[in-house]
């Protein structure tokens, strides 16, 4: 038996679509643009509406006798709680961008205790030393290395007082 | 355990020619494909979900490679559609190609409007939801700027927020077949000539406008190869797996619209196609001009040489009015649709949008 068909109706049907395609889609496209189309297609969609319009109304009487809610009540629930949500949507935004402000702030106000901090230690150094030559000028006179090292002394005593001071602080 | 009907027809069908017996099984898969076939998957690349308000959600995207580029991608697509068009399948997804290519990417979602956003204007999403969106990208992300690339009607709804808030920093924006010129919008100035059009009417009645009517409204442009021609070419081409597949996934994509809320598609057809507002500069939102020329980000605006939805001279039109030093305009051998799937997206569009992105995200 041959494998040919000597009758294919799909390959008739898509020689049929591929020859006439153009063609009809020019036609159809010419026709389309015309006035006339978009007159017809206005009048057609006119009518749709009424139809509709009546299905609606109709139905929204029957619903509103029955007691019942239309698609329109539930709606516009629906739309209450939208609104509801979009305002705390607004409120969730608003405090993100008070915290970020706030978190800001918080950094900028750990700056100038670290600032203050410092320039308190400084101050205390100082006395320190004042202190330390205040003493030294009316005691006798002392070997330069022993003069050191009551500095050192002294300023390591001041420091660990503001350490214990900052992590009093921090706490 | 075959009926003795089946048994006989298999055998009338074993002793027919073999062009007939092919004839058969193409006619048999497509009737399978059409009617009793799961419809495919779509949306499948991974993300999450960091934002939402009223039916809106914002994607992040997870990345399959590491981050290698600094500024992050947030895409806004059509109001009308469903946003897997952008993400339709492994291997044929704009957002998979652009993840992987080390993008941190972004999604605004619409969701499906219902009867209670029938009051929802463009100003709305214009105002209240893209600029929120692009604050929440930025703190995710941790950038300092962003790119945006709006689809279709999305594109359109970009550029009006881009050039009401010059104040944002927005680095790089990819206008994807987004019309801006509606003075000649082909076959939808004369439908929608105010003379027989009656919108006003139209929106009052239904609330939200069905999806139906929009995709019978897009479909009518080329009635015959869009009604007729896709059936033609399932049952012609149905042994080849990889275009059944394809044409599965069109179809779903083409039939999947959501509803357009009827305040937004009142300003869409008005004040864009009857009036064309955007490009004469008279477009008003929340009581703000829209001056495109206030767009001064890096621009790559790209049209489809086949598209009937989005004229390449509609899209090409926003070039004249941008201030952009850095703008590229170009035209993908493709239709409104394919250019985001399918052959010459993979080839052509995916490359050019990841190229002239990753030299800007620096």
């Amino acid at each position: 038996m041959t494998n040919k068909m000597p009758f294919d109706p799909f390959a008739m049907w898509k020689d049929m679509y591929d020859k006439t395609e153009s063609h009809w889609s020019k036609v159809v496209d010419e026709s389309m643009r015309k006035e006339d189309f978009s007159e017809w297609m206005g009048q057609f969609l006119t009518m749709y509406l009424q139809y509709q319009n009546m299905i609606k109304q109709s139905t929204e009487n029957y619903l509103e006798q029955a007691n019942m809610p239309s698609r329109a009540d539930i709606s516009n629930l629906a739309s209450l709680i939208v609104n509801l949500e979009a305002k705390v949507d607004d409120l969730e935004e608003m405090i993100e961008e008070d915290l970020s402000h706030q978190i800001n702030n918080l950094n900028v106000t750990r700056e100038v205790n670290r600032l203050k901090t410092d320039v308190k230690n400084l101050d205390k150094k100082l006395d320190a030393v004042i202190d330390l030559l205040k003493e030294h000028m009316t005691r006798e006179p002392i070997s330069p290395e022993a003069t050191e090292a009551a500095i050192a002394k002294e300023a390591a005593t001041a420091e660990i007082a503001v350490a214990k001071e900052v992590v009093q602080e921090e706490k | 355990m075959s009926t003795p009907v089946l048994k006989d027809w298999e055998e009338i069908l074993n002793s027919m020619p073999e062009e007939a017996k092919r004839t058969y099984r193409r006619f048999q898969r497509a009737t399978e494909v059409l009617t009793t076939e799961a419809e495919p998957q779509v949306g499948l690349t991974p993300k999450e979900v960091i934002w939402t308000k009223n039916k809106t959600k914002l994607y992040r995207y997870m990345p399959a490679a590491p981050k290698q580029h600094r500024i992050p991608l947030l895409m806004v697509y059509a109001l009308i559609n469903k946003p897997y068009i952008l993400d339709l399948s492994p291997g044929n997804s704009l957002i998979e190609y652009l993840v992987n290519q080390g993008f941190d990417v972004y999604l605004l979602d619409w969701g499906t409007p219902s009867l209670e956003d029938r009051n929802m204007k463009l100003d709305d999403y214009i105002m209240d939801y893209i600029p929120r969106a692009v604050r929440k990208v930025l703190k995710t992300s941790g950038a300092d700027e962003i790119s945006l690339l709006g689809y279709c009607m999305g594109g359109t709804m970009t550029s009006i927020f881009a050039a009401l808030h010059p104040q944002l920093p927005i680095r790089n924006i990819i206008f994807m077949t987004s019309p801006f010129d509606f003075a000649d919008a082909g076959l939808f100035t004369n439908w929608l000539d105010e003379k027989y059009f009656n919108l006003d009417k139209m929106v009052d009645t239904l609330g939200v406008i069905p999806p139906e009517m929009i995709d019978f409204g897009n479909k009518m442009l080329k009635p015959i190869v869009n009604f007729y021609g896709p059936y033609v070419s399932l049952v012609d081409r149905a042994e080849n797996e990889s275009f059944v597949n394809g044409w599965k996934l069109m179809q779903k994509w083409v039939n999947d619209g959501i509803p357009f809320p009827g305040e937004a598609f009142r300003q869409w057809i008005r004040e864009f196609y009857q009036h064309n507002k955007l490009l004469k500069g008279e477009l008003i939102v929340r009581g703000r001009p829209v001056d495109l020329s206030n767009i001064k980000a890096n621009v790559l605006n790209i049209a489809a040489e086949r598209d009937h939805i989005a004229i390449p001279h509609q899209v090409k039109a926003l070039m004249n009015v941008i201030s952009s030093e850095d703008k590229t305009y170009t035209e993908m051998p493709t239709g409104h649709v394919s250019v985001c799937f399918g052959r010459q997206a993979i080839n052509k569009t995916y490359p050019t949008v990841g190229n002239w992105l990753a030299e800007r995200s620096q």
